[in-house]
Order: structure tokens, then sequence, then C-alpha cells
């Protein structure tokens, strides 16, 4: 309840207490001409011209959360008073919220004058202000209030400076240039034109005397002469202008940083040596001693595959004692202070998904963290004119910006992801999926977790499952894995502290050494899990956090098959890759990691081997056949008998585990069916590990939104 | 919300029950739906408890090893059951060639599965000291499973520590833990189960119910008794979700959760009997079946009889019981203490099952000590229930649990020098008090204790036999001898090429062995039946080699047939 007093009190500051006084940042106080001078219990008095300002009571009210009564004083003294309270050095609070603030809320009265907000719009972003920090310009254009166009007008207006449209504008290449493109990013500037010595510089802001003298730097003894436009449009321009250096890091950023770390050759000379000459010696021994030869095949396979059952279940076991996930509470987040709070990047690559730009932008705007903190770039491809259309035609606000990624081989979403990055102005950058429906308050509880991490620590990844996890068997079975996956054996990783192949999305990266790592390889078609064991070799470290992304299962199966080997596929080059020269992974990892690499990632091979066993159990069943049994003697045979009995139901039961964990308690039951599964990923290994020599840097595109109907129905039943 | 464990409260629901859900551990560890669950203190699994936990296990199984081996080894007091499965485990990896099946269908497969580990050395498995150390271990895992049980009960360190000893102490405890026995190898497992359901019940967390699953799993598989204890738990994890509004998939999920590796093992199980053994349920009629018809008594007096033996066990290994269990049904009424009920029908259960299977099975045997020992245990579990309900005199709770305990050690100890219905429980507090071997000695129960019959023969046969599969043998009666070789390759057993083959080889021996080791009872052995002139040692086709009281090593000639008339059973 706010309250409103005509008592006309004394003259101000005879007891100065400045923690109340400064309870309300300057330029409301001098927005309102009003100041705080004492706090009994919950109410708070502050002085005022007039003690009918019920916005002003109102917005003080939300920014302080106290009950606050308005006391009559005359404003010259209410000035001097804020003259003398804000005199006195930094804020006790608030302490950020002028800093920087070139347009004080006389833009607002200015927007409310032309009719373009009206004061209910300038109280609520008055409090997001003073929560956030952000200029309130932006943060009208953010919510949507006004245009980015209207913002400049009132810019341009009020600093007398001459707007300019960018529209369809093609700069001489040569002017554009005059700014190196870090300088251009950073201060969001192009040079457009030039005039003799004046060099005509489009800004969406104008520039302060700091970033003016960067600018100087580069242009020298050239005048500068502003102009303001949009932000969107100058980042359009930006994109056309260094489009070929942004595509050369995105294709080749990898390949010219780190060649040996590059998939862009599936195996090199040595390796291929190498496998050659194993296979030789294979087919030579099994000519000569060909049962011998056999039973070595079957042990070897047997002794690999139980110690990557033993390993898994190692750490699954593990995980379901310890919690091994970074902790951030609800309170912590509710205690940020979102001034604080840096700017994140949010990058979403989406290849023909116009249909579901809408929910995206819906899943973004839901998440809890200042929009104007927000650097969402919509990865497009060239030649997908519709989704890029589909964006264009919302006329997103500036927080989302599509970036067109050109035309160029290879087509993967790394490189879609790296071509983001190039513009990303994030201190932290996360990739999500376009059907991706984070927690809201993930990305701030990447900041928490990365202030609570050791300094190593460049990747936090959160957890990932579904949200259609009951529309058929196939997706029940996804989310059971998934589960597992990421509930118990990535946090069992964490704590072994071993590297962790990332997941695809809901991987939160410190941008800086994402940039200096090379970031994704374009080549690669699972380049996040490639990323978790290069960031391992760089020595950094990924954590494990509590935040879930839902994400779409896929409900059909030629399409859950393409996605597979896809999958599969990229772990088999991520572990070629790294195994150019085992000596020096082993060297950069240590003997810790590069075990637990070869098991998890080289792992994946084992999916190959299952049909070959499966298929020799049943014939022997089936037959009795004796050669079958004399290629497991003694304790082949053990390891064999032990993995088909003990170690399938461990892995059946550790899904049941994991949907248990999570709360998926529905799924507990075709978890237990999770064999029939297994063979599904032997399929789609097969298809993976066959494309590896055929079409190895082709990307299996998984189609999305092939939940609509299950959920429309779902949506049915519950109304 | 992080849990302050500084002061461990016991809260109170509004209608007095002692509010038995506790959280150990910060948010975000997945949790039955608990809707009157309060977060309250509750001791935390910390680094200073899994060191408690290994001290607890090196100190159990150290000091359990030590005693087997002198008692074992030096006083010989062995059962053969152990010896058998030894063997079993032996030659499950020595034989030539290794097989699985050489763990047989006569005890529950992983009482012989956890031997295996040990008898990768076949020296150690023939010095028999792999014994001691298996039991000793599984004594260690059932110390932990208490410990843990105790803490969970809010019994303060000291005490637990005093109550893990006293029970340590207890005669019969040590007998078996110590001797190599299968019965704590299940025991222990099945604590490890019922530890885990209290832990659930406590905390709320899966985690619990899912090792509990497993461990009852596990404990089905090393005695079928488990299986009761498995069904139970489940009832009372689907009972207490019912209970608390829990949903109807959250239900279910959660019970089947538990459920599932126990009915795969039993079914995995099955389908091995049904394979090999053409019925499915072989493993359950094996062990109820009667192998001798009644002494003739009557339905009613075998009921009496059956009546009488439990209530002696019970009253000989594990008397505080009938104070425990009372108690117990009393919380669970006056209290509505679910779990205090469920502990009342588990040790229920454990008195109860050992009669059932006896009166079923007909044979004239009877209900025995050692079937006092998962009664013993669990009502230690119950009685620390009660212990921790106790708000304000837990210490005075748990020092009546441990003077129980003594008492009850001290009567044991003198019960299993003249009890009837025993093993080897005389030998072995004759054999500790008099510190000298028992080789020969009679038990209560009249059984000869000792193996240097089996030591001699096999002696013989290590230093004069070589060739694999050149002595043919019924390795159900001469395990003792195979065992003490350490190289069950030499013999041509019935495990090597299944019984077809087997018996074609002991009806015309002349064709592929040089020897016959015959168990000089031809009661049992089915190659003594054969030749039971050998066994005696007066067959002139079958010249004894070599000949101890129970054993007799005889050459084979080129002539040898079958006793007229006599065939293979």
């Amino acid at each position: 309840m706010s309250m409103t007093e005509s008592d006309r009190h004394s003259a101000l500051g005879d007891h100065p207490n400045p923690n109340i006084e400064r309870l309300v940042p300057q330029q409301i106080c001098r927005a309102f001409s009003v100041i705080p001078y004492e706090l009994s219990g919950n109410l708070l008095s502050v002085a005022s011209p007039s003690t009918d300002n019920a916005v002003a009571a109102q917005v003080l009210k939300q920014l302080t959360g106290h009950d606050v009564r308005l006391v009559q004083h005359d404003p010259a003294e209410i000035s001097a008073a804020l003259d003398i309270a804000f005199s006195r050095g930094p804020a006790l609070l608030f302490a950020d919220a002028d800093a920087g603030s070139a347009v004080p809320l006389r833009t607002g009265e200015f927007l409310a004058s032309l009719g373009l907000v009206d004061e209910r719009d300038v109280e609520e972003a008055l409090v997001e202000q003073a929560r956030t920090g952000a200029q309130l310009g932006e943060i009208l254009v953010a919510s949507g209030k006004i245009t980015e166009d209207d913002l400049v007008a009132v810019l341009a207006e009020k600093f007398k400076v001459q707007r300019v449209s960018l529209d369809g504008f093609n700069p001489d290449r040569e002017i554009a240039l005059l700014l190196p493109e870090q300088a251009a990013n950073a201060l969001r500037c192009v040079p457009v034109a030039r005039d003799g010595d004046v060099v005509f510089l489009a800004v969406s802001r104008p520039l302060d005397d700091h970033e003016v003298s960067v600018v100087g730097r580069y242009l020298g003894e050239l005048e500068v002469r502003e102009l303001l436009a949009t932000r969107s449009s100058i980042d359009t321009l930006l994109q056309r202008v260094y489009q070929d250096d942004y595509s050369q890091f995105a294709t080749h950023s990898l390949m010219e940083l780190s060649p040996e770390n590059s998939a862009y050759i599936v195996a090199t000379k040595a390796q291929k040596t190498f496998f050659i000459s194993v296979l030789v010696a294979i087919i030579v021994c099994g000519v000569i001693w060909p049962k011998n030869t056999l039973i070595g095949l079957v042990a070897a396979a047997s002794v690999y595959y139980l110690a990557v059952s033993l390993y898994k279940f190692r750490l699954t076991f593990r995980a379901l004692g310890h919690h091994f996930e970074t902790d951030v509470t609800a309170q912590e987040v509710a205690d940020v202070d979102e001034r604080t709070l840096p700017m994140y990047t949010i990058l979403v690559p989406l290849f023909r998904e116009a249909s579901i730009v809408n929910r995206l932008v819906t899943g973004v705007n839901g998440l809890d963290y200042p929009k104007t903190k927000l650097d969402v770039k919509l990865l497009c491809e060239e030649e997908d004119t519709e989704t890029i259309e589909a964006i264009r035609d919302l006329g997103l606000p500036p927080h989302f910006r599509l970036v067109v990624v050109p035309d160029s081989n290879p087509k993967t979403k790394p490189k879609a992801c790296n071509y983001g990055l190039t513009q990303a102005e994030g201190k932290y950058t996360v990739i999500y999926d376009a059907e991706d429906r984070p927690d809201p308050d993930q990305l701030k509880k990447a900041v928490i977790a990365f202030s609570k991490a050791e300094p190593r620590v460049t990747c936090i990844q959160a957890k990932l499952n579904y949200f259609n996890q009951d529309q058929n068997l196939l997706t029940k079975w996804f989310s059971s894995e998934y589960s597992m996956h990421y509930d118990l054996i990535l946090p069992g990783l964490d704590g072994d502290d071993v590297p962790i192949p990332l997941g695809g999305t809901s991987n939160h990266f410190i941008t800086a050494r994402l940039r200096e790592l090379g970031a994704w390889d374009p080549y690669n078609v699972t380049e996040d899990a490639d990323l978790g064991i290069r960031l391992a070799r760089a020595g950094y470290r990924t954590s494990m956090m509590d935040s879930t992304t839902l994400e779409e299962a896929n409900s059909q199966l030629p399409n859950w098959v393409r996605q597979r080997s896809r999958w599969i596929k990229g772990y088999m080059q991520t572990w070629l890759v790294h195994m150019r020269n085992p000596f020096k992974t082993l060297k950069d990892m240590g003997l810790k990691n590069f075990i637990s690499f070869n098991l998890l990632v080289g792992g994946t091979f084992i999916f190959l081997l299952n049909p070959i066993f499966w298929a020799l159990t049943t014939l022997f069943a089936l037959t009795q056949w004796g050669f079958i049994e004399s290629l497991f003697p003694g304790f082949v045979f053990y390891a064999a008998s032990s993995m088909l009995f003990i170690g399938n139901f461990v892995f059946v039961y550790l899904n049941v585990a994991g949907s248990m964990q999570r709360g998926y308690f529905e799924l507990t039951k075709s978890a237990l069916l999770t064999p029939l599964y297994w063979g599904l990923m032997s399929w789609a290994a097969w298809k993976g590990f066959i494309q590896l020599f055929t079409n190895p840097f082709y990307w299996e595109k998984t189609e999305h939104g092939l939940d609509t109907e299950h959920t429309e129905s779902q949506q049915q039943v519950t109304s | 919300m992080t849990i302050d464990t500084s002061a461990a409260e016991r809260t109170e629901e509004p209608h007095g029950i002692p509010l038995p859900i506790y959280a150990d551990r910060p948010v975000q560890v997945r949790q039955n739906v608990r809707p009157d669950m309060v977060q309250s203190p509750q001791p935390r699994s910390d680094g200073n408890h899994r060191v408690e936990n290994w001290l607890v296990f090196l100190v159990t199984v150290i000091g359990y090893s030590l005693l087997g081996t002198w008692v074992v080894t030096g006083l010989h007091v062995v059962g053969f059951e152990s010896l058998d499965r030894m063997n079993r485990a032996l030659m499950a990896l020595h034989n030539n060639p290794a097989k699985l099946t050489a763990i047989g269908f006569d005890y529950p497969p992983l009482s012989v599965l956890v031997l295996t580990p040990l008898a990768v050395s076949s020296d150690l498995a023939r010095s028999l000291v792999a014994l001691p150390i298996s039991s000793a271990i599984f004594a260690g895992v059932a110390a932990i499973s208490l410990n843990s049980l105790l803490r969970r009960c809010l019994i303060p360190g000291p005490w637990r520590i005093a109550i893990l000893a006293v029970l340590a102490l207890n005669p019969l405890v040590a007998l078996y833990a110590s001797t190599g026995s299968r019965q704590i190898v299940w025991v222990s497992l099945m604590l490890a189960g019922v530890s885990s359901v209290v832990k659930w019940f406590v905390t709320a967390q899966i985690r619990y119910v899912l090792i509990a699953g497993i461990t009852f799993s596990v404990a089905g598989l090393a005695g079928y008794g488990s299986l009761v204890w498995a069904g139970l738990a489940a009832f009372l994890i689907g009972f207490v979700l019912q209970r608390h509004g829990a949903r109807q998939a959250e239900v279910e999920g959660t019970v089947v959760g538990f459920a599932s590796p126990v009915v795969y093992v039993m079914a995995l199980w099955m389908v091995f009997n049904g394979l090999i053994l053409g019925n499915p349920v072989a493993w359950v009629t094996r062990s109820v079946s009667g192998e001798a018809p009644s002494a003739g008594l009557a339905t009613s007096d075998r009921l009496t009889e059956v009546l009488r033996d439990l209530g002696e066990v019970v009253l000989t290994t594990s008397p505080i019981t009938v104070v425990v269990v009372p108690l117990l049904v009393l919380a669970a009424v006056r209290r509505r203490d679910e779990l205090a009920g469920w502990l009342a029908i588990c040790v229920g259960a454990a008195v109860v099952m050992p009669g059932v299977a006896v009166f079923v099975r007909n044979d004239g045997s009877h209900v025995l000590m050692r079937d006092g020992l998962p009664v013993l245990v669990l009502t230690v579990a119950g009685a620390c229930w009660l212990v921790r309900s106790l708000a304000a005199g837990r210490a005075a709770g748990a020092m009546l649990v441990i003077v129980g305990l003594v008492a009850s050690g001290v009567f044991t100890g003198f019960e299993m020098t003249r009890y009837a219905n025993q093993n080897l429980e005389s030998a072995f507090i004759q054999g500790i008090r008099t510190a000298s071997s028992q080789e020969g000695e009679i038990t209560a129960a009249g059984q000869e204790v000792g193996i240097i019959s089996e030591q001699a023969m096999a002696g013989y046969i290590r230093r004069n036999v070589t060739a694999e599969g050149s002595i043919l043998t019924d390795n159900s009666q001469t395990f003792g001898v195979m065992l003490l070789t350490g190289r069950p390759q030499l013999f041509f057993d019935r495990v090597d090429r299944g019984d077809g083959a087997w018996i074609r080889a002991a009806r015309k021996p002349g064709a592929g062995v040089r020897y016959l080791l015959l168990s000089r009872s031809t009661a049992t052995d089915r190659l003594s039946q054969l030749y039971p002139t050998a066994a005696t040692g007066t067959d002139p086709a079958l010249q004894a080699v070599y000949t101890t009281d129970r054993y007799v090593l005889v050459a084979v000639s080129d002539q040898v047939t079958p006793a007229e008339g006599e065939e293979a059973p």
C-alpha cells in the first residue's frame, strides 16, 4: 500500500542517511524529483514536490519493496538534497544504473509525448531499468513497446544526429573496411560513405568519447560524422561487409588453428596404413590359424565389450549415489543482481524449420534473463529462404538477430554456429536447437555456476530430455536413454573429472575460450562431442549443472535412424581424430582421461559388434553348433556370458534407473524393453559406419516438429 | 536447501507418529512423492562415514579370515557343503573344458559363483583358506549394511560399533561368518536389501529402491528364501507410496523399478533350469522335495514337531526376538509406523520359512540352529529401528540392545554345545575352547568332523597322477578329494561331458580312464554303486592303489565291467 501525506516537513539533509537516500537510482529520483529520507519499519518516507504523484509512488514502491509515503517538500530543496546525496561517491545500491546511461528518462517522456508509449509503459521500463541497468530505449524496444525505428528517430531528435536507412544499401567495401571487423562489431558501427576527409559512420547510438577515440585510432585524421541507424540494420550491414571473413572463420578456423584436430580428413595416412596392416594381419592369421584367429578376435571383442560396460556401469552407479552437478539453488537465482549479468549469446541454428520459428521465439522470450542482455542469433542457411522469410515476417525485436550463413560447403550445423560465433557479443554463449525448451532460469543458473566453478571450467552442460516422451514407444526408449545419459553417465564423468562429450545443445561456453579453441569443427558431424574432448585436451573442463532443456524426441523410425547414424558416425570421426596421434592425446589428456575417452567415445564401436554376438548366440541356441562353442574358451566364455546375462540386464536396468531418477516413472515399463532399442541402435551404427567411408561429412538432417499432432491431441485431452 | 546435520532431531507427524522421512542431502536428489515429508536433519553420507564403513569392513574381514583360517585349517572344522561349493568353483575355472555348468543346480548359483574369484588360484582354493576369506568378505558386507542401517536409526557412533562388535562375537555368527558357509552370503545380501529399503523409507530417495532391487535380486540367487523378503519389500514400497498419496504411475513405476531385477534373475534361472533340467521350476521342487520318506508321522504331529523346532531354534539362537517382535508390532499398531510393522513381518518370515521348508520336505529333517541366523540379524535391525523412535533415550536403548545381544550370545554359545539340530556348532565351540583339532570328533548331531581322509587321498593323487581326465569319479561324492588336489582336470567327472558320457565311461572305464575314485559308501556314490566290491577294496579286477577311511582309488583294467545287475541310478 502506498501512502501520501500532505505534511510539509522541514529541511531535508539535516540528518542525511545515504543508505536510504540511495535506495532509488539517481535518474529516477531526478525524473520524479523525489528523494527518500527515512525508513521506518516498512514505510519509506520520500520527499516530493507533490503528494499526489501516484506514478512516482508506484515506481518507488516497486523499486524498493517498501510502502511509500510521499511528503511534500520544496522542489529546490529536493534538488539540492539530490545533488548532495549523489555527489558523495558511488551509490551503495543500483551503482551501475546510471553508468553509461546516455539516455535519461526524458527519452521516455519524449516517447510518451509522441504517443508511442504511455505512462504505464514508461513506468514498467523504469522498473526494468532499475533492475537490469539497461538503457530505457532498448528496454522499450526489446519489450516490443516501440520499434527500432521509433527509438532511432527519438535519439536522432535528441542528439540532433541525422538518421539513415541502410535497407538494401551496399557500401563501398573499401570504405567499410576502414574500420577493422573487431572494432566495428564491438562498437556496432560501419563506415558507410566518405566525402573527402569526412567519413560517415552508421551507428546504432551516439558514440561516447572513449568510443570516438577508438574509432579515431583507425581512421586517423579523417573526420567522423555519425549517422543513426537501427541496430539490426547495422548488424545486417556488418554481415554483408564481413561475410567472407566470417565464412572463412566458420569453415577454416579449426583447420588453420589446429589442423590435426579437424575432421576434414577421416583418417590420416598413418591411420590408414595402420588399419590396413591390422586387417591384412588378421586375414593372414585367419588363413594360417583360422580358429585361433577367430578366438582371438572374439576374445578381444569380449574383453573390450566388458571393459566398456563395466566403465559405464561404474559411472552410472556412482552417479546414482552422488550429486556431481554444480548446485545452483532457487534462492541463488532469485538473489541475482540482474545489473551484473553479462551479455549472453544464444546461437540457434535453423534449417528448414520455418514452422517452429514462432515456438522458438516464445521459448527464448520465456527465459528469465534481461532481454537487453540477450544476443540471440538465429542462424539460417542462405538457401533456406522459407525460414529466413518467416523470421523476417515476425519483425522480431533487436535481441533476435537473423544471421544468414552464406552458401558454402560443408553445410553443417557447426559451420553455422561458427558463423554465428563470429558475431557473438556475449561473455557466454549457448546453443539451443529450434525446438528446445530450456528451463527458464537456465541462463542465470549457468552464470552462477560459472562464478562458482573452478577457473578451468569452460563449458557447463545442462541436461537434456524430451517433452514428448510419451508419444510412442520410440520416444519412450529415447527418453529413457537420455535420462540415463544426462542424469547418470555425464554427471558420473563430471564426478570423475574426465572429458565429457558434449550434448548437442544447451552447452554454455565462455565465448572467448570457445574462439580460442577454434570453435566447432565444421567437418565433424558430432562437433559437440568433439569439442568436449578438445576442451579436455586443452586443459579445460566441462561441468554439469542441474538444469534441463526439453527437446523433441524423434518419433519416427527413419528419422531416428538418420539422426542416430549421424551421431554414431560423428563419435567414430571424433575417435579417429583424437587417435591420430594417440601418444600426443595421452600426453595432452593424461592416462585417466585417455582411458575414459577410449571407453566412452571409442565404445561406440560396440554397437557394431552387437549384431554379431547376438547372431552367434541365437545360432548356438538353435543349433548347439560346437564350432561356436569352441570360439569361447575359458575366460572368453565367462566374459561373454557375464555380458550376455548380467551386462545386458544391467544396462536395461540403468535405463529404468535413469527414468526413475528423472521422475519419469511412466517410462520404467518401456525401459525394460530397451534391448529392442539396442537393435535399432546397431542398425543406425552400421549405417553410420558405412557412411563414414562413403559420405563422411554428410549431415543427416533431423526433421523436427513431428510431435505437433501428438501435442495437440494432448492439449485437447487436457482441455 | 542445505541440511544442517548438527542437530539430528526427530520430527513428529501431527498425529504423533515418529516421522520416518528425512533427507540427508541437499535438494535435487530424486525423491518419491511424500506429501507428509518434512525435510529434517539426517546424518550425511560424507567422507567420514565412508572411512568408518571401510574400517568396519576391513576389521570384520580380517578378523573372520584369521579366525576362519585357524578353525578350518587348524581345527579342521569345515562343512562338506562348503568343500563342495569350493570344488564347483574350482571346476568352473580349471576343469578341462571349463564349464559354467559346474556350479550345478544343487545350490543357489551365487553361493558357488561368489567363490570363483577365490578359485582363480587353485593353490588358494585347495589350501581351504579361500573359504574363510569368502565368508568373511560377506560378513564384512553385512557389517557395513548393518552399520549403515544403525546410522539411519540415529544410533550414535560408539554404540553402533558396540552393537556390531557384540553381534560379531556371537558364536553362531562367528561360526558361519568364518568357515565359508553359504548362509552368510545370502544373509548379508538380504540384510543389504533390507538396509536399502530402510534408507529409502527414511530418505525417500529413489536410488535406494534401485539398490534394494539389485541387492534382493542378487540375494535371490544366493538363497531362494530371499525372494520372500523381496516380495515383502515390494509390498512395503507400494503400500507406503499409496498411503502417502503418490500418483498411480509413480507407485507402479517404483515397484516395477524395484521388482524388475528380481524378476529378471528368477526368469533367467528358470530358463536355465528349463533348458538344462527340463523343468523351469526345478530349483523350487529340488529345494523343497524330500529325499527320504517321512518317519510316518501324521501331519499334525509333523506340524507340532516343526513348531517345537522353530521355537527352540529362536530361543537358542535369538532369544531377544521374543521381546523385539511384539514391540515392533506395538509400534506398528499404536503409532502407525509402517516400517516397524514391515520389520516385524520380516522377522516373522525368517522364523517361519525354515519350518515351512522342513514341513513340506517331510524327510525327517529338522530346523537347524543355522536357520536362526537371519532371525537374529533381522531382530537386531528391528531393535535398532525401535531405538530410533526413542527421541531422548537412544543411548539407553542402544545399551539395552547390547545387553540383550551379550546375553543372547552367551546363551547361544552354551546351547551350541548341546542342541541336537545342528551342523558343526559343537565342534566349533569345542575347538575354540580347547584350541585343538577336532579331527575325528563327533558333533552333538552325531556327525564326524574332519577332512584328513580327503587330504590323504588328494595328496596321493597329486604325487602320482598327472594325466588329465584319467580318474573317473562321481564328483558329487568325492568333491573333497578333488578340491584338495587343486587339479580338477585330472578327473573325468559328471560335469566334464555331461551325465550321459560319464555313465557310458563308468560302464566301460577301461576304454578311457586309468583310475576310479570311489567313495567307500555305496549309498550315494553312483560309481560305488556300479562297483560295490571295488568300493570296499575287494574287487580283484579293480585293484586298490590307495585307500583311506572314506575313499578308495582303484586302477582300471581292460576287462572291468559293472557288478551284475547294477545300473547307474
